[in-house]
């Protein structure tokens, strides 16, 4: 009696959250796989299709264009957050009169959501009225609606993702620098060595395997870039922010095209995988 | 470690002025929170006039239909109900994965494990057909329920629970304590910072999520605050009420402002690699 009890009691501890995993999150993934397969319209599905979902988006030029553009924001927006949250983390490693207020600054963004970021850079990016226009206007140059400007508004937009995700990036990077030895750096001053010769022939190579989690996991970010998009810019001016989530949530929730919808999705899932792979396959490696 | 001469002041600087850069959206958000309408068209950095007139209107009043304050209390409700929620799934199941053994261990946690990995976007579509198909669109339910199997939870609690000593469960055992005893008495209470931090998370992830949330309701009574403050910014004539929107964006905010200046090192801890990844 007692045995049986142990052999069933993990079932009884793990059973109600891997049902729950089971029915919102393993059933929708094979669920939108298998939409993916339809023309799926509001009210069900229309008629099975196979393929047809997949090969009609590689002949779509509003799939390769939002394809770019998302690619475009990720080249943007992976090494501005790589370099930037590198750069925090060492200044912010050691200690420094004010470091607290220093660590708020950057950590706080964590606790915003991405509604409430995208209207302080609205804000701060309005045309005339916005404080980045006012400062422009302050030293006589003429106010810039940047927003509405193609390739800027993709810029600005990777400026407000960066400023969400710092912070959670230092915590990372934090985390690695406590564990690279004192020692080093010491001998390496004894050697008379720059702060500069410190990053690149120290910190950097031994962090390695962090710096790779901070790229992957921003690659990962940059290709679900989607709240900041949906109210800043609406995929807009002339469609050059229409990003691939955006380009799903067109088809899905405005088109109604679902299984075209679900078919970017599985898209999108497999360049991330695929992105995702490639870093640790060939840069793990060389640590 | 003793520093470079210099190294240090400069360090200073730039870090200030960066600081300086990452606080600026938000205090220009909350400076022009307490300003009247007209302060806006001003060419001012900071206004001239201060008035709370903008946060009596969200609180007081319904803009485009949508009222803060049932935002605010939908949002409550959510965060509650998945803390909860995932502290009593994640809890047992962490323990389970961690120090038991049953059929199917290693690869149900491998799939957890993968499905960290998987975009969110992925699920929208198959999921709002599953929860159109049980009545479930435009209710709390509706929010609360897909966010209950996350997977961070899981995974910060079994790191703890597989660095426990198993000296420590054999010796109640042997004093006659039961598995379940062990799980509730001895267990759950070293687990409690490991909780803590669990719950810090969760609380943040509950109240800030946007993308599910905002496919899932679209009728103002369902929505919770970040839905809220997205509706509310896509008003066409924002720029005459520019001011509420930047009060109800930081009164939405204000209880995870409150949360971090509280909770900064939970959530610190939650986000840093445990050694799952070193």
């Amino acid at each position: 009696m007692s045995r049986l009890r142990s052999t069933l009691f993990p079932y009884l501890l793990a059973g109600p959250y891997i049902a729950l995993f089971a029915v919102f999150v393993a059933y929708p993934v094979g669920r939108a796989l298998y939409m993916s397969l339809f023309d799926w319209g509001i009210f069900g599905p229309n008629a099975f299709v196979g393929l047809d979902n997949y090969t009609s988006l590689v002949g779509d030029s509003r799939f390769w264009s939002s394809f770019w553009i998302t690619s475009g924001f990720a080249a943007m927006y992976v090494p501005m957050i790589t370099v930037i949250s590198l750069v925090l983390a060492v200044m912010l490693h050691r200690k420094l009169p004010g470091i607290g207020i220093f660590r708020t600054a950057f950590f706080l963004p964590i606790v915003i959501n991405v509604a409430v970021a995208a209207i302080a850079f609205n804000w701060l990016f309005e045309p005339n009225i916005g404080t980045i226009d006012k400062v422009l206007n302050f030293f006589g140059l003429p106010g810039q609606n940047l927003l509405q400007i193609p390739g800027w508004s993709l810029f600005v937009i990777s400026l407000v993702t960066l400023w969400i995700n710092v912070g959670f990036m230092v915590i990372i990077l934090l985390a690695g620098l406590e564990n690279i030895p004192d020692e080093l750096y010491e001998a390496a001053r004894l050697d008379g060595s720059t702060a500069l010769q410190d990053l690149v022939l120290i910190t950097v190579p031994l962090l390695r395997p962090i710096l790779l989690i901070v790229v992957v996991l921003s690659i990962v970010q940059a290709f679900q870039i989607f709240g900041e998009v949906l109210i800043m810019t609406q995929g807009g001016p002339f469609g050059s922010t229409t990003v691939l989530t955006m380009l799903l949530y067109e088809e899905g929730f405005e088109r109604f095209a679902l299984g075209r919808a679900a078919a970017i999705g599985v898209v999108i899932t497999i360049i991330i995988a695929t992105l995702s792979f490639i870093q640790f396959r060939f840069f793990r490696r060389e640590v | 470690m003793q520093q470079r001469k210099g190294s240090q002041a400069t360090r200073w600087i730039v870090l200030a002025v960066l600081a300086a850069l990452w606080f600026l959206p938000l205090v220009s958000l909350v400076l022009f929170s307490f300003a009247p309408a007209s302060e806006v068209l001003k060419g001012v950095f900071i206004p001239t006039q201060w008035t709370l007139d903008n946060y009596t209107k969200v609180l007081t009043e319904t803009q485009r239909g949508v009222s803060v304050p049932t935002g605010i209390w939908n949002s409550t409700v959510i965060m509650v109900l998945q803390v909860v929620g995932i502290l009593l799934l994640d809890v047992p199941a962490a323990y389970a994965f961690a120090r038991t053994k049953f059929i199917g261990r290693n690869v149900l946690f491998a799939l957890v494990l993968l499905s960290m990995m998987m975009p969110g976007i992925l699920e929208v579509i198959s999921l709002y057909d599953l929860m159109a198909n049980i009545g479930l669109v435009n209710t709390l339910w509706g929010v609360i329920l897909p966010g209950l199997p996350r997977v961070i939870g899981i995974f910060i609690l079994r790191q703890f629970f597989m660095q426990v000593p198993r000296e420590l469960d054999e010796a109640a055992r042997i004093d006659g304590a039961t598995d379940f005893q062990v799980f509730l008495k001895i267990m759950v209470p070293l687990a409690m910072p490991s909780i803590i931090t669990v719950t810090v998370i969760t609380a943040l992830y509950s109240w800030n999520n946007f993308l599910w949330p905002l496919i899932v309701t679209n009728t103002p009574e369902a929505m919770p605050v970040p839905v809220v403050i997205a509706y509310l910014s896509a008003d066409t004539s924002a720029v005459l009420n520019y001011t509420v929107i930047l009060a109800a964006a930081f009164v939405t905010s204000l209880p995870m402002i409150l949360l971090f200046l509280v909770g900064q090192r939970w959530i610190v801890s939650g986000m840093r690699p445990t050694s799952g990844i070193k």
